[in-house]
This record gives C-alpha cells, sequence and structure tokens, in this order.
C-alpha cells in the first residue's frame, strides 16, 4: 500500500516543500531510501525501526521503498525520522486517518520513540505558512520558537505514539499558544549597561552617535582600556528590534542550530565577536551545506572584531562587500545562498603591537617599522567603510574607584531611538534606513552646510592634515549628530564635533 | 650639467666601486686625476698594486670615453648631478674634513651644498617629546635661514625634513645608500618632496644599496656639510652618537636637548650632557644667538579673541599635556560640547591634539 505525508526542508534560509512517500510491496524484508538523502537521513532507517518497534508498533518486515520527492534536490538532516515513520505506519495501516498530506510533519526520532529537538523549524515554519500549509507537528522541545508563527496550528507533541494517537484522533492535543513579541522582549533584561563603564566619555559619545546614525566604528587604545566592555554594552542602546527584523535574525541562528531552545525568539540585538583566529568562511558563511557565518549570524545587531589587526588580512578583506551591500552570498557546489549580513562593524585595535604607542605615562617598547605594518594591516578601502574612529585612554585609578553609575543606557537609548525615527521619516521613500548608509546624491541633499561650516571643514582640512575621503563621512556623521541634537540643519557645532572622531586619518598615526 | 675633464675623470674613477681610502692612494700617485686616466695603462704594477690586478683589468677595460659617457647619460637621465670635489660646488665645509667623498651624487638644489647648515638628528624610535622638539627647532631654525640638513631615517630625521618643507625651508638628505635606493621605502614619498624642494645628496652610486655599515659612514658626510649638529633625542645605541662623534672630530659646534631621564629615549642625549661633550640647548634661541642670527617674526603675534569657554579648557591646559578625560571632568562639560570646542581650537590652532587623545598648547 502507498502512503504520502508531507514534510518540509531547508535550502540555505529559504525552505520547500517536500513529500515522503512509502510503498510496501511483497518480497524479502528490505528498505530503500530513494531521492537524494544524505548520510544522516539513510541512518534514520534504523531509528524509525527502533522507534516503531518500541512505540509498541509493528515494523513491516517486508519490501520497502521510501522516496523523498522533489527527487533533484539533496535532502540532509535527521529532521525526516518523524515523516519517514509516519509514511510507514500510514502504509501498513496503523494510522487511519487519510488526510495525512494537509500536515507536516518534523522531527527527529530517538531509539525510544521520543522526538527531539531539530535545528531550523521557524524558516522552515514561515515558508510553510507562505505555501498555505495550514497544520503543522514539530518536537515539544521547538514550541518556543514555533509560538511566534501566527496563522497556524502548530502542535508540539513528545513521541511517537502521541502522534499516531493524535492522528488517529484517540487523544486530544492542545494547538502551541501564541507567544507575544512584546512580552518577550521586556522578560530578558539587558546584561550590559553603559552606567557600569567608568570615565570613557569620548568613546561613549561617538558609540551613542555609531548607534543613532548606523555607523562602523573602530576603538583605539591600549590594552585595558575597556575598549570590550564598551563594545558589549553597544547593543544595549540600540533601537529594539522589530518583530520581522527579530523572526529574521531567529531564522539565521535556527539554520546555523546556535539557537537556544529555551529562547524561541531572538529579540536582543545579537552581538558576535568571532575570535582573531576566525577563518575566512566562519566569517562569512560556507562549508558543504553553505552555513551561516558570524557576519550573518550578526544580522542586525553587532559584529564586534577586538583587536582587529590580528585577523588575517584576507579574512578582515572579505568584510568590505557586505559592510556596503548587507547581505552576503555564499556560493558552493551544491548550492548558492543569499544570507542577510547588515551589521554594524565595532572594531578595537591597539595602537601598536606593545600597545602603548603615544600613551601619556607608558613607554612604547615598538620599533617605527612594526608600528607602520600594524596600523597598516587594515586596508584603505576597509577603513573608508568605518565612520568613527575614537580614542579609547587609559582609565585611571580615581575613575575606577568612583561610584557614582555613569548615565545608564535607557536614557541614551531613547535619544539613540529618537534620531532613528528622524531618519526613517526622512528615507522613507528610499530604501534605505540610517545615515550611514546614505549615497553621494543623499549627501548633497540633506547634508547641506552653511557658509560658516563650510570654512570650518576647510580648515579643518587643511589645519589637520586630514586626508580626502574623510570629507563625507565627516558630513554623515555631522548629519546624524544633528538628528541626536533635533536639529533640522547641520550647525557648526555638529560638523566640528564630527572631525573629532577621524583621528586616524591623521598625519600622526605614521 | 657642464663637467671638466678633471671632474669627468673623478666621476670615472668613482664608478668602479673603489674604496675612497684606494681612490685617494691613485690620486696621490699622479698629478690630477685626468693624469691618472690617461697614464692608466704606463703604471701597471704600481696600480696593480693598490687595487689588486682583478680590479686593474676591470678598469683597463672602460678607459674609452664611451664609457663615461654612457655613465654619465645615465645620471642625467635620473636627474642626478655629480659634484666633485674639484668643482666649486663642492661644500667647502665638508670639503676640509679628513676624507670628504670625491664625488658626490645630487639630486635637487645644489646650491644648498653650500649654504648654513645646521644638521638636527636623532633616534629613530622617537617619542612624543622627541617629536615636539624637533618640530620645534627644525622650525624655528630654517625660518632663520639655516638649511636643515638630516639622514632621511625613520623618526626624528623624518619629522626634521618635513617640518623643515612644510615651513618652505631648505632641507638637505644624506643617504645611506645610492640615491636611487631610498631608504627606508617609507620614506620614499619624503624623498620625492625633497627632491623638488631641497637636495638629497649621497656618496654612493645611485643603484648601490645601502648597507648596515653605510649609515655610520654617511653621518660624516651629515656632521662635514654642517657648522652645527643638534641631537633632539637619542637613546644609547642611536646612531645619532656616530653623528656626534663625527662633529667633535670635525669641530662642529653640538647642541644636544635634555631628555626625561626616565625614557630610554633619552639615554644617549643625557649621557652626552652628563660627560660635557655639547651645549645644551632649551630654545631654538640658543642657537639662534651663538650664531648671531635674528629670530624671524612670522607674523605679527595674532590676539586669539578666546570665548569663556575656550579659555577655561585653555586655563586647564596651561602648559602641560592633558588628557581628555582630565579635560572634561576639570571643565565640567559634557562630551558633545567638549568635542566641538577641542576641533574649533585646533582649527584655530589654539591648541593641538597629540597621539593617544591628548591635548597641549
Amino acid at each position: 500500500m502507498l502512503s504520502k505525508i508531507s514534510s518540509f526542508g531547508l535550502t540555505g534560509i529559504k525552505g520547500y516543500a517536500l513529500t515522503i512517500e512509502a510503498d510496501i510491496n511483497n518480497g524479502l524484508p528490505s528498505f530503500e531510501m530513494v531521492g537524494l538523502p544524505d548520510t544522516s537521513i539513510k541512518e534514520s532507517r534504523e531509528r524509525v525501526h527502533s522507534a516503531i518497534k518500541n512505540s509498541g508498533f509493528s515494523y513491516p518486515m517486508i519490501k520497502i521503498i521510501v522516496n523523498m520527492a522533489p527527487a533533484d534536490t539533496k535532502k540532509e538532516g535527521p529532521i525526516y525520522d518523524l515523516p519517514i515513520a509516519l509514511a510507514l505506519l500510514s502504509a501498513t495501516g496503523q494510522i487511519k486517518n487519510q488526510n495525512l498530506e494537509k500536515i507536516i510533519f518534523l522531527g527527529e526520532l530517538s531509539l525510544d520513540g521520543a522526538i527531539k529537538h531539530i535545528n531550523g523549524v521557524l524558516p522552515l515554519l514561515i515558508a510553510a505558512r507562505e505555501m498555505g500549509y495550514k497544520k503543522v507537528i514539530i518536537p515539544s522541545a521547538n514550541a518556543n520558537e514555533a509560538g511566534y508563527i501566527e496563522g497556524m496550528e502548530i502542535y508540539a507533541l513528545n513521541s511517537l505514539i502521541e502522534v499516531v494517537h493524535f492522528l488517529n484522533k484517540s487523544i486530544e492535543c492542545v494547538p502551541v499558544k501564541a507567544l507575544n513579541f512584546e512580552h518577550a522582549k521586556s522578560s530578558r533584561s539587558k546584561s550590559n549597561d553603559f552606567a557600569l563603564v567608568k570615565g570613557q566619555s569620548s568613546a561613549k559619545r561617538a558609540l551613542e552617535i555609531a548607534a543613532a546614525g548606523g555607523h562602523n566604528v573602530l576603538m583605539i587604545g591600549p590594552p585595558g582600556s575597556g575598549k570590550t566592555m564598551l563594545a558589549r554594552c553597544f547593543s544595549s542602546i540600540l533601537p529594539d528590534m522589530t518583530f520581522e527584523e527579530a523572526l529574521e535574525v531567529t531564522k539565521i541562528h535556527s539554520i546555523a542550530g546556535v539557537l537556544d531552545s529555551n529562547d524561541g525568539i531572538i529579540t536582543e540585538r545579537p552581538f558576535r565577536s568571532p575570535h582573531h583566529t576566525a577563518s575566512t568562511v566562519a566569517l562569512t558563511g560556507g562549508g558543504k551545506n553553505s552555513k551561516p557565518g558570524e557576519i550573518s549570524l550578526a544580522h542586525n545587531g553587532v559584529l564586534f572584531l577586538d583587536e582587529m589587526p590580528e585577523y588575517s588580512r584576507h579574512t578582515i578583506e572579505t568584510l568590505r562587500q557586505p559592510l556596503e551591500d548587507g547581505v552576503i552570498t555564499v556560493a558552493r557546489a551544491a548550492l548558492t545562498v543569499e544570507y542577510p549580513a547588515c551589521f554594524t562593524l565595532i572594531a578595537s585595535m591597539n595602537p601598536c603591537p606593545c600597545g602603548h604607542f603615544g600613551s601619556k605615562d607608558r613607554e612604547c617598547k615598538c620599533s617605527p617599522s612594526q608600528i607602520h605594518n600594524y596600523l597598516n594591516k587594515l586596508s584603505g578601502p576597509l577603513m573608508d567603510r568605518i565612520d568613527l574612529h575614537v580614542e579609547v585612554d587609559n582609565v585611571s585609578y580615581d575613575e575606577l574607584t568612583d561610584s557614582t553609575l555613569a548615565e545608564n543606557s535607557l536614557s541614551i537609548k531613547q535619544r539613540v531611538d529618537n534620531a532613528r525615527d528622524i531618519q526613517l521619516l526622512r528615507y522613507k521613500s528610499t530604501k534605505i534606513y540610517s545615515n550611514s548608509k546614505m549615497p553621494e546624491k543623499h549627501i548633497k541633499e540633506y547634508c547641506k552646510l552653511d557658509a560658516q561650516s563650510e570654512e570650518l571643514l576647510k580648515g579643518a582640512f587643511s589645519r589637520l592634515s586630514l586626508s580626502a575621503r574623510a570629507h563625507n563621512r565627516i558630513l554623515k556623521v555631522a548629519r546624524t549628530i544633528a538628528d541626536l541634537e533635533n536639529s533640522q540643519d547641520i550647525k557648526l557645532e555638529h560638523i566640528a564635533e564630527a572631525i573629532q572622531y577621524r583621528s586616524l586619518d591623521r598625519k600622526y598615526w605614521i | 650639467m657642464v663637467y671638466s675633464e678633471q671632474d669627468k675623470a673623478l666621476i670615472w674613477l668613482n664608478t668602479f666601486g673603489l674604496s675612497l681610502k684606494k681612490q685617494n692612494s691613485l690620486l696621490a700617485f699622479f698629478s690630477s686625476p685626468k693624469d691618472l686616466k690617461i697614464n692608466f695603462n704606463n703604471y701597471r704594477s704600481k696600480i696593480t698594486e693598490i687595487v689588486g690586478a682583478e680590479t686593474y683589468d676591470k678598469i683597463s677595460y672602460a678607459l674609452e670615453d664611451s664609457y663615461l659617457k654612457v655613465h654619465i647619460t645615465g645620471l642625467e637621465r635620473n636627474g642626478i648631478i655629480a659634484v666633485t670635489i674639484l668643482s666649486k660646488e663642492y661644500p667647502s665645509l665638508l670639503k676640509n674634513t679628513d676624507s670628504p667623498p670625491n664625488v658626490l651624487y645630487c639630486k635637487g638644489d645644489i646650491n644648498l651644498l653650500n649654504s648654513e647648515c645646521i644638521a638636527i638628528v636623532g633616534t629613530r624610535k622617537c617619542t612624543r617629546y622627541g617629536r615636539e622638539a624637533t618640530t620645534l627647532f627644525a622650525n624655528e631654525l630654517s625660518h632663520a635661514g639655516f638649511t636643515i640638513v638630516s639622514g632621511l631615517a625613520l623618526g626624528i630625521d623624518e619629522i626634521a625634513h618635513e617640518t623643515t618643507l612644510t615651513a618652505n625651508g631648505k632641507t638637505i638628505a644624506v643617504l645611506g645608500g645610492g640615491l636611487n635606493e631610498i631608504y627606508p621605502a617609507l620614506n620614499t614619498q619624503l624623498a620625492n618632496r625633497i627632491f623638488e624642494k631641497g637636495l638629497v645628496i649621497s656618496e654612493y652610486l645611485p643603484n648601490e644599496k645601502p648597507t648596515n655599515y653605510t649609515f655610520p659612514l654617511r653621518n660624516r658626510i651629515i656632521a662635514g656639510l654642517s657648522k652645527g649638529v643638534l641631537i633632539t633625542e637619542a637613546g644609547e645605541t642611536s646612531g645619532a652618537l656616530h653623528t656626534k662623534e663625527y662633529a667633535n672630530e670635525y669641530g662642529r659646534d653640538i647642541f644636544v636637548i635634555p631628555g626625561n631621564i626616565f625614557s630610554s629615549a633619552s639615554k644617549g642625549t643625557n649621557r652626552i650632557i652628563k660627560t660635557l661633550q655639547a651645549s645644551i640647548v632649551t630654545s631654538p634661541d640658543d642657537i639662534l644667538n651663538l650664531y648671531g642670527k635674528q629670530k624671524k617674526e612670522l607674523k605679527p603675534e595674532q590676539i586669539m579673541q578666546l570665548n569663556f569657554m575656550e579659555q577655561i579648557v585653555l586655563n586647564i591646559i596651561g602648559e602641560d599635556e592633558v588628557a581628555y578625560e582630565e579635560l572634561l571632568n576639570k571643565s565640567g562639560l559634557e562630551a558633545k560640547k567638549l568635542n566641538t570646542l577641542l576641533t574649533t581650537m585646533q582649527i584655530r590652532g589654539i591648541i593641538k591634539k597629540l597621539q593617544g587623545n591628548i591635548f597641549a598648547k
């Protein structure tokens, strides 16, 4: 007898519908699986056998053929254990319900028949919803993720027996309770807060501007000056993610398998800090299955590269295109996937290999060529994409032991939110949403300077020996500063402050 | 450039890579360089004794005029002028030292060779202090009309050249290798600017690579060219100390800027002071007064109109170097206000920013 069960598969972050057919014929006992399954699926024959047996059902000891259609797409992962088992049970008449094709089944089986957690539920469900499926059965461990999908009847079940009884209508199950995104957002506390960062007012201000305008930041300072701490606090002043953004982030994390099953949906902007030994593929994504890399995991959040010059040159240079386009195309033999990669880059570095170049009270032990080589590891084109350079000083003992709290993240965030609203309004007819992405033609339109400011900027170039590439950067940052101040025009003080954040362009950095 | 026959003979002799000592013993044997070239084959045994048989053969093959012509055309093509010890352009101060090079390869304005020169030398690993001191002295001395001589190395040398060029002063760079082999390569751009606005000289053939013993040797030219040598910052093993030795030998005035006793970059200069080998200078005026030069007033001192906040910031900075955070605390300003203020003050030239977010007047 023939049976058909529906399931879903993923290529990249896009889902496709999959039919699993099982046919039982007379002949010697055998189990044949066709339709380009990978090893983990071929192994599911053993899991399915044990699971059916240990759940108290009978496993047909005759010739079994399982086909996974479409037959020309490679399938992978253990998520088809449950649909395969159900196809067998349906083909042998152990499931009475004949109306199975309208239901999507996903789940990995353990030998005792329990259904285990799987990766990538969210993108699978979103794709299924788009294709008009209404009813889904998933592992109970994935219930939290699924709760955020509206308009679907989702059942999160524990075991194969439970599924069969449910299909045979011998037990009643309640669909997964819809979860409220706003609620999830408020229930989680922010871990890092700017109130805990002592001193560093200049760097804090720069990060505030970066958050408000979506600018990339480079922090330069001696070791132990708090660069990492500042970066970790950065996500606490970023505007909250909208539900759509959160869903996008969760999708990527779900595919990569780094989603905490207790979380369900990611509400806080991601903060990724790959170690500097990270390979190019780890950063951009790739591998046999074109998995998303760190930059995609940092989508809508922050990518923090600590000790930037320590990364291999080739690895950091690959960031250039995603920084510009906000997406990365990972092409591998099997498939080509486009992952979103729209992140704020925060980089930190020491001014020289020993870290004390330019320090007021420590002597630098590096030779000039060492310093030059160190600073030169960051190429011009990459530096072009970083709007703000801040020098972070050593914190003095008095500052460290000062018990008064600085301004907390929440009040900074309010200013940031306000500035973002202004930008959204300004760019509502275009595809961009923040000042940092402003193209040339908009710079002319939105960054008009009065004569006095023009004079100041001109003076800055000759007097402070700024490089020409700084010009547009300064204008964009000045625009963000003006937005933070709720000012329609860019005023003299805004331009003046923006110039302050271009220290690497200045000559004294060798 | 038109070379006399004597000049040509010296240039010719200099192409074989002979040491200065050997060149001079050859020249001492003949009445003139030209004589050497004409009678080269007549004194085989004597010459072989000095330079060895192999070199003798090599030179004897190059006696034709065409060989020299090719060489001189090559120099001209590269814009290089060879100034020989016999020509009137040759710096007279250098000529009177014990081992002046016979030929100086020059690129740039050769009139500078006989101008009044002061050498500014120092460590490659300079600190902010050395940088500031060098800038101050190079600026004032070049404004007073001195030509600033240095060695185109990183650090102090580079700053001395750079400052002089920016101040539209005259500068001479003495290389430790050929004129086509700028070392360190980092300073190639600086060298190009000096070709245009100053002078770069070397005693080595244009394509000769510098080696670790050529650098100390070129220091004798730096000392030889100059009336006085100023060491702004030097560590214990700095090459600037060689220059000082040569200057001492040639009876040049040696000036040294005292340094921080805790800084390893000032160990060399401080030792010079301790052993009383140089005059201590703490202001460019000390040097200018010695040579009877008038300090050139650049512009009448502008009376800056400072607003209230600017005055406060300036008072906090005083004569010191002040970190950003300290400024912020003492002035009680918000970071954004202070940033704005600092930029405008920098652009107006009231204060300057130093490495590591430190501000000074």
